[in-house]
């Protein structure tokens, strides 16, 4: 039975409803994001993008003498402490071994400190965290893709149809 | 689709609420009033409504 009260229908009460329902929507929207953000698999896949965002920066800058050098070295030094204290957001490599970051270093001979030496160990560190990003953006995809698959179904088009203005 | 039903749908839909929350919900339905029914209605109808939109402008 559709309940057709002139004084409620379309009136105060229902806009105040819309108005609960877009407040509940917002908080709704936050609970879903600390979900995202909590998901181990996303959190990875955050950390791998930060990860290439820093090796890019640092890379970039190991181009130049001076400052590159000092922050290719910070980031080994970094790397060091990150192993013996166990502080996983410091190594900005950690899928590459530590042999590998010093060694590079020796193309700055050579090239007189102008060969981008971090470089070599960021491409290495790359290939896996691109796959981490990947697998983070689907999981991201998927918990979305979840709520569509929820909301556009005949059945619900139909409820929404009967409590259509 | 009686009011109703579509209520009854539209609770299984939102998931702000736990799986015993819409139980007990969909229950109370029986013997609520037809106002009562109209009005979580236009309620959860604009909650799922603003939801579809977001989603839909996520997928965009």
């Amino acid at each position: 039975m559709k309940y057709e009260n002139p004084e409620l229908a379309g009136g105060v009460e229902d806009e105040k409803n819309q108005e609960v329902a877009e407040a509940v929507l917002v908080m709704e929207r936050i609970r879903r994001l600390m979900e995202i953000t909590r998901d181990p698999v996303v959190c990875k896949g955050a950390e791998a993008f930060l990860r290439t965002v820093v090796n890019a920066g640092i890379s970039g800058a190991d181009l130049g003498m001076g400052v590159g050098e000092v922050l290719s070295w910070s980031a080994h030094a970094a790397k060091l402490i990150a192993i013996k204290f166990e502080i996983s957001l410091l190594n900005t490599t950690p899928d590459v071994p530590f042999w590998v970051n010093i060694l590079s270093e020796a193309g700055e001979v050579p090239t007189l400190g102008t060969a981008s030496t971090h470089s070599l160990a960021s491409i290495l560190q790359l290939i896996p965290d691109k796959k981490r990003m990947g697998t983070g953006v689907e999981k991201v995809k998927k918990i979305w893709r979840g709520r569509d698959q929820a909301v556009h179904t005949p059945e619900v088009a139909a409820a929404l149809e009967t409590f259509a203005k | 689709m009686t009011e109703r039903d579509a209520v009854a749908t539209l609770l299984r839909t939102v998931d702000f609420l736990t799986p015993k929350q819409q139980r007990l919900m969909t229950e109370a339905l029986v013997s609520a009033s037809d106002e009562d029914v109209h009005s979580i209605g236009v309620f959860l109808a604009a909650y799922v409504r603003a939801e579809a939109e977001d989603l839909k402008r996520l997928n965009a």
